[in-house]
């Protein structure tokens, strides 16, 4: 049985929405599934939006499914990407051990150094005039904290204990983790834990390292609302630091089942912005756990069928679960579900199959599909309706991920595995569903699958990047709501990942090059302007400094 | 003691007996004159540099083949002479008395001589160093001077360059000298490009090469630095090729380009020149800003060209290695391959001849000194149909170089074989090439200035023969002398003469009615050199 393709919401459209109180979702997949569920490409917090590759942020995962049908299934595919603040877009280049700035309104370029080989890039929050990331340096172990401000570049260095491959911002932007992901290493040793992170404090003269040990093999890392406590989901449960002291230290691990041999590898956690309850979706079982964080007490919620999905509603008040077997969706109102497990709402979604959710970030609206069977069709629910009424959309080919806007007028769907009747040229192909009002959808075929897609804040665009080694058909399609327009450039050279830059009104595209690659997208004019060769930038001495 | 060529043609010519040098006569008289003179053709004269004696010797032609000859001092110590584009001036490089003793001696001077039928100094600057190095403005508006080999002062800086504006006299800011910003590099090459549309009003730059770097500096604003573009760092050697430049799109200020080929890469840089950031405009001293871009074309490129296609501007690279065009966009770097079937090397665009597409595209002529063959590459039809695009014409040899003929002849261009014995006029609207047979090697061939005739000559023979480009018929003399070199230049009375200058004696040219040439109507003289001397 081969598993399809989910890719969905936030990581990537994340790249495009703030999501400081993005709910902290993981999987325990094992390092062998090569799938998992919570993507933090960096630059998911702050004003700006970085950019992401094609991944999940739902809880969801290769489980051994029921019935006939193969579980949903959420692939991760991360990339040392940009990452965009304000109206500014920061690239690594591991090889030189710079980094690139990139104004993306008048494209001019400015290069700093940072340590050995800065590879994994953050977005930070920060004040209105100042533009910050922080770049992990593999080879240096160290992590360099960029702060530009009035065209000014600044650096600070800071060790980092081991080497990391990702990063988790605080929303305020004081605190950045730098931790391993096992999910991006290749062939890792069972031997090795990757329990090393560290918190850097990065305050202006402040800054400060300080290395932690958390949990087994960490799958996601994130902060409460107010930034004082930080949550590693591990494979041993959710290592809690405490932020609020001296310097950050880790005052607890909470376990997420009871039963301590508990193969994590099916087990998918949420924690709630506040930082109060894990919710814990495991494969294959007709329950949702819901963990408190603050005691570790822990309550079971019983469904009428195993959960394909569970999402949490981005102000952490409702938890949406899909039983696919029965066609039903379950709303888990947060916190209340803790002391009261039998106090959920339902609702069917009839004439349709649906196995996975996607909540909007600015809406009650969410999305209801399913990937485990070839359903061209979408159901759209109010999630703040006593009695939701879903409404389901067609389309015109089976559903491989679906990105809303923050306030869900539109959604970009994508489809691939196109077993259409009557054959079809294409790979893949993507809809803008027009989901707020009752219009059709439009389609537009691909010649290769989707790597990236970033929708902007305003929802007013979105960034489809096409395209790998297999299919070299390497597109941007620039998708336009309300109009549904769909403008397609050729691209160079194959897309890594989209982004937007949305202090700038540009998306932007990053592209396997030697030298550096990224086009713009002006998203007033429709014009595309590709940069080649950043460091080359550098490299032009124009008189104006002595 | 040695007897002077200018010595003894003097004595022949006079009929005197020749005598070996003695005190008491100029020193000019010993001088050996032939080795020494270099002729230059200019719109209605003939410069000869009489080095020895120290002048230009400017031979204007009346009618019936009379000459008028002017001499025009030269400052001492001549260096070099070249004429402008549009050959209404020369310019003449002196080093000054070298070593200099005396605050009085003569120092290092530029000369500009007008070259009309009325030859005169028109400007001389002073110049504080020697300078023998010079790159004229195809618009004939300025001169670049710099250093060579042959100056060697006891130090001098090979990064200063002197700009000259030749359309103006010696001013506080004229010259200008400038040392431009080194990285190592010291200046290869020189690009003056047509006025550009850039933030801050029309332009015209001078694009520097070096060996590892480009510079930019602003005809406009000399006071201002010039912008440098590093091309190489750190261990990769990268060094200038070519440059061509691009003003993009009329009524746009932020799509001008340079494009720089770089020598054994795959690689082409191109240079955008954008505008500069609202929140960098007060520490900018330049209105523009260049922004490098690095565009693969997948193998070396031995020209480049920017060309308008029916998708916009593309900068259009030869692929050898690929046998085939590519094309990039420069905004999106985009790169499209039109193949050609054959390894073409150089490009040229003919759209002003052939005229351009219903979509305002070019035709692109294609050749190469390897190939038999050359194509025509209408670019209008390239994208999305490349193999549409391109006409193939069988030529009867490799071509090794392109002579224009200017108006009304435009259409056609005049096609030489790399051991030039053999000719090719090429008719760009007919897309007919007509061969011309020489019977000598090294053939050289000269295009009237009015378009209408092409004369050719082979050094050191003294074969002559004209070709009328309307009908190809060629029409072949024979000269008393060998030829050196032939100028077909305006007469005083509106006609046209053709100067053919020979290797023997102190001056001897042989002047032919270029509009109807025979050899009764022809002039001969003699001993030109002895004229206008102490």
């Amino acid at each position: 049985m081969t598993p399809e393709t989910s890719l969905r919401r936030p990581a990537f459209a994340a790249a495009a929405f703030t999501f400081a109180l993005a709910p902290i979702v993981a999987c325990g997949a094992s390092s062998t599934s090569g799938e998992a569920a919570y993507a933090d490409s960096g630059g998911a917090n702050g004003d700006g939006s970085g950019a992401g590759s094609t991944s999940g942020a739902g809880g969801a995962g290769t489980g051994t499914g029921t019935g006939t049908t193969p579980p949903e299934q959420h692939v991760e595919s991360s990339f040392g990407a940009p990452v965009a603040t304000g109206r500014y877009v920061w690239i690594a280049n591991p090889s030189s051990g710079r980094v690139a700035y990139i104004d993306a309104t008048t494209l001019a370029i400015k290069i700093v150094d940072a340590g050995n080989a800065p590879t994994y890039l953050a977005a930070v929050p920060s004040k209105a005039d100042e533009d910050v990331a922080v770049v992990l340096n593999v080879l240096s172990r160290d992590a360099t904290v960029l702060r530009a401000k009035g065209g000014v570049l600044s650096t600070a260095s800071l060790p980092v204990a081991s080497s990391g491959n990702g990063w988790a911002v605080s929303p305020d932007g004081r605190w950045a983790t730098a931790w391993t992901d096992v999910r991006r290493v290749q062939s890792p040793d069972p031997i090795d834990g990757y329990q090393d992170v560290t918190v850097l404090d990065l305050r202006v003269g402040k800054e400060q390292a300080t290395p932690l040990t958390i949990g087994y093999r960490p799958l996601s890392m994130g902060y409460d609302a107010a930034s004082k406590r930080a949550f590693a989901v591990t494979q041993d449960g959710v290592s809690i630091v405490d932020l609020g002291g001296s310097e950050p230290v880790v005052v607890k691990n909470v376990a997420l089942g009871a039963d301590p041999l508990e193969d994590a590898s099916h087990r998918y956690v949420s924690i709630t912005p506040d930082g109060s309850y894990a919710l814990v979706r495991r494969e294959g079982q007709a329950t949702v756990g819901v963990v408190s964080l603050d005691d570790g007490t822990r309550t079971e919620v019983v469904l009428p069928g195993p959960a394909t999905d569970l999402a949490l509603s981005a102000d952490g008040t409702q938890a949406v679960a899909v039983v696919r077997e029965q066609g039903l969706v379950a709303l888990l109102p947060i916190p209340e579900i803790a002391s009261d497990p039998e106090g959920f709402a339902t609702f069917t979604v009839p004439d349709t199959t649906v196995g996975s959710v996607v909540l909007a970030s600015e809406s009650p609206v969410g999305l209801l599909y399913t990937t485990a069977v070839p359903i061209p069709a979408i159901t759209a629910f109010d999630s703040s309706a006593a009695s939701p009424k879903p409404r389901s959309i067609k389309l015109r080919a089976p559903v491989l991920a679906v990105f809303p806007t923050a306030d869900a007028s539109h959604a970009i769907v994508l489809h691939d595995a196109l077993q259409l009747e009557g054959g079809t040229k294409y790979v893949a192909a993507l809809s803008v569903v027009p989901v707020a009002q009752e219009l059709p959808s439009k389609i537009l075929g691909l010649e290769a699958l989707p790597v990236s897609v970033a929708i902007a804040p305003a929802g007013h665009r979105a960034l489809i990047a096409t395209g790998d080694a297999t299919h070299p058909a390497y597109r941007l399609i620039v998708a336009s709501m309300p109009s549904q327009k769909l403008d397609v450039h050729t691209l160079a050279s194959e897309p890594i990942a989209a982004g937007i830059v949305a202090g700038a009104d540009r998306g932007f595209v990053a592209q396997r090059h030697p030298d550096g690659r990224i086009t713009f997208v002006d998203f007033k004019t429709g014009g595309v302007r590709t940069l080649t060769g950043f460091e080359l930038a550098s490299q032009v001495v124009d008189g104006s400094t002595p | 003691m040695r007897t002077s060529i200018r010595a003894l043609f003097a004595a022949t010519a006079l009929g005197a007996l020749a005598t070996s040098a003695c005190g008491g006569r100029d020193p000019v008289w010993d001088d050996s004159a032939a080795g020494q003179v270099q002729a230059l053709g200019l719109e209605a004269s003939v410069a000869l540099v009489d080095r020895g004696a120290g002048r230009l010797l400017m031979l204007p032609v009346e009618a019936g083949q009379k000459l008028a000859p002017t001499s025009i001092p030269l400052p001492e110590g001549f260096a070099k002479a070249a004429v402008t584009a549009d050959r209404k001036h020369l310019l003449a490089l002196s080093r000054g008395v070298v070593p200099r003793r005396r605050a009085g001696e003569a120092g290092p001077a530029a000369v500009v001589v007008s070259g009309g039928p009325d030859p005169s100094v028109e400007h001389t600057f002073d110049l504080s160093d020697p300078l023998s190095g010079v790159a004229l403005d195809p618009e004939s508006q300025f001169a670049v001077l710099y250093p060579t080999a042959a100056d060697s002062p006891f130090l001098e800086n090979p990064n200063e360059l002197v700009l000259l504006d030749l359309t103006r006299g010696a001013a506080s800011d004229n010259p200008t000298p400038r040392t431009l910003r080194s990285f190592g590099g010291t200046p290869e090459q020189f690009l003056f490009t047509p006025t550009l549309e850039l933030p801050g009003g029309p332009t015209r730059l001078l694009v520097v090469g070096t060996d590892r770097d480009v510079s930019l500096l602003d005809l406009g604003r000399l006071s201002q630095p010039e912008i440098t573009v590093r091309l190489t760092g750190g261990s990769t050697s990268v060094t200038p090729a070519g440059l061509v430049v691009s003003d993009g799109e009329p009524g746009k200020e932020d799509d001008a380009r340079v494009a720089v080929r770089v020598a054994s890469d795959s690689n082409v840089y191109l240079v955008d020149l954008l505008p500069v950031a609202a929140a960098d405009a007060a520490a900018a001293v330049q209105p523009y800003r260049a922004v490098p871009n690095v565009v693969f074309v997948g193998g070396t490129p031995s020209d480049l060209a920017f060309v308008r296609t029916d998708g916009g501007l593309r900068l259009a690279a030869v692929v050898p290695s690929k046998s085939a065009l590519t094309l990039v966009d420069p905004v999106t770097g985009m790169a499209t391959d039109v193949p050609l079937g054959a390894p073409y090397t150089r490009i040229s665009l003919v759209t002003d001849v052939v005229g351009e597409g219903q979509d305002g595209s070019d035709v692109a002529l294609l050749w190469s000194d390897q190939l038999e063959s050359l194509a025509f590459v209408a670019l209008g039809a390239t994208v999305g149909k490349p193999y549409k695009s391109v006409e193939t014409l069988t030529l009867p040899a490799p071509v090794s170089e392109v002579v224009d003929v200017p108006a009304p002849n435009r259409h056609l261009k005049v096609l030489g074989a790399p051991r030039r014995t053999s000719f090719t006029v090429l008719d760009l609207k007919a897309r007919t090439a007509a061969p011309l047979v020489a019977s000598a090697t090294d053939t050289e061939v000269r295009v009237a200035p009015d378009g209408r005739r092409s004369w050719f000559f082979s050094a050191g023979y003294g074969q002559l023969a004209v070709t009328d480009l309307a009908t190809l018929h060629p029409k072949n003399f024979v000269l008393s002398h060998p030829i050196t070199d032939v100028f077909d230049v305006a007469r005083r009375d509106g006609g046209r003469a053709l100067v053919a200058l020979h290797s023997i004696g102190a001056g001897s040219v042989t002047v032919l009615d270029a509009q109807s040439p025979s050899l009764t109507t022809a002039r001969e003289v003699a001993g030109l050199l002895q004229g206008g001397l102490p």
